[in-house]
């Protein structure tokens, strides 16, 4: 039954999400900002807005993951490594929230592996 | 003030945001445990409506904050505006439609089954906009049984110029939310109540509210108020076509 799996993933997806969201946006814009002061203008908004997707994209995954997290828990387990990886490659950018965001969703993909042994 | 915490060496968190998530949780936990005997299938559907209405949600409360407040349509005023939540309801309640047909769930049920989770993370929201500041009402004119005051360099006090009373819109909006919640949580058909009692809510809230409202055409009502209006009309429509005699949670697994 599905009210027997923990809710761990959940939480640790949608706390990871909505905290990894705004500080994927900073982080964007943080590097577009220090970059531009050595590289050319094109270069650094490039970056930034690579690491700008890139933790969007980490966070919304985490999110989704969490909120399926009971229902397909193999799949989320799966998502949330994804996710855990694409929020980790911004800390890159200073951006040390995304280590917070991290933790979160490895915690969440460890609970969903173990649900769906469960 | 209280809009965020602060961890040394890693950043600010908003605390805006962290009521957002709580609210989603509890929001979500309140649905498993008043659906504990559905699919997983079932589940699964169900929790992909939720989160793509949780996106068209948020782009819905952006689209509306930069229609009604004239801003251009760019990638900063997206990211970096403000949010509404009526244009965000409007927004998810089309994106549940849509969706709901393509998992053949009927929409009703569905609708029916989500006003729980609504507004409890409405209500969390909304505590979030008190620590926030955003979303203030009207100076109380000393009147200390129903006004707050935010300290310095908060929205209000930027707003007003000085630390003054002002009524907590924000808490009257939680208080009533609760009220909704407790009013509508056993009763079959949520979907008429939720619009009337929230519509009406919003619109005699939106007198003491007095943070830029944005304009219309026609600037006799605020946009919430004018959209609270249709939320009434709208419920009252679904009880008087008994559309709410579709709502048939069971009848889902059927559907599957």
């Amino acid at each position: 039954m599905s009210n027997e799996k923990s809710n761990v993933p959940m939480i640790m997806g949608i706390i990871g999400g909505v905290i990894g969201l705004p500080s994927a946006v900073c982080a964007g814009a943080c590097v577009a900002g220090l970059s531009s002061l050595s590289e050319t203008s094109q270069d650094a908004s490039d970056l930034g807005s690579t690491y700008l997707i890139m933790g969007v994209l980490g966070s919304l995954l985490g999110l989704y993951s969490g909120i399926i997290g009971k229902s397909k828990p193999k799949l989320s387990g799966i998502l949330f490594l994804i996710a855990t990886f694409m929020s980790g490659i911004t800390m890159i950018a200073g951006n040390m929230i995304a280590l917070i965001v991290t933790i979160l969703f490895l915690i969440g993909s460890v609970f969903s592996f173990k649900n769906s042994k469960s | 003030m209280f809009d965020h915490i602060e961890i040394k060496y890693f950043g600010n968190i908003s605390l805006y945001n962290l009521l957002i998530g709580l609210g989603i949780i509890f929001g979500i936990l309140y649905f498993n445990y008043k659906n504990k005997d559905l699919t997983e299938e079932y589940n699964f559907k169900v929790f992909n409506i939720l989160f793509s209405s949780l996106i068209f949600g948020f782009i819905g409360s952006r689209i509306f904050d930069i229609i009604f407040f004239y801003k251009s349509l760019s990638i900063d005023n997206f990211l970096y505006g403000s949010s509404t939540f009526m244009g965000g309801l409007l927004f998810s309640l089309i994106s549940i439609r849509i969706i709901s047909y393509i998992f053949r769930i009927n929409f009703f049920s569905i609708f029916n089954s989500l006003v729980p989770f609504i507004i409890i993370s409405h209500f969390f929201g909304r505590i979030g906009c008190f620590l926030a500041g955003c979303c203030f009402g009207k100076e109380s004119h000393n009147d200390y049984l129903f006004g707050v005051t935010f300290p310095k360099d908060s929205i209000p006090y930027n707003f007003y110029g000085k630390e003054t009373l002002i009524h907590p819109t924000q808490l009257y909006e939680s208080f009533l939310l609760l009220l909704i919640f407790f009013i509508i949580k056993n009763k079959k058909n949520k979907i008429t109540p939720y619009l009337i009692f929230y519509g009406t809510t919003r619109f005699f809230i939106e007198f003491f509210r007095n943070d830029p409202r944005g304009e219309m055409i026609i600037n006799l009502l605020s946009p919430s108020q004018f959209l609270s209006l249709i939320f009434m009309i709208i419920g009252l429509i679904i009880y008087f076509l008994d559309y709410y005699k579709r709502i048939r949670l069971n009848d889902i697994k059927i559907a599957l």
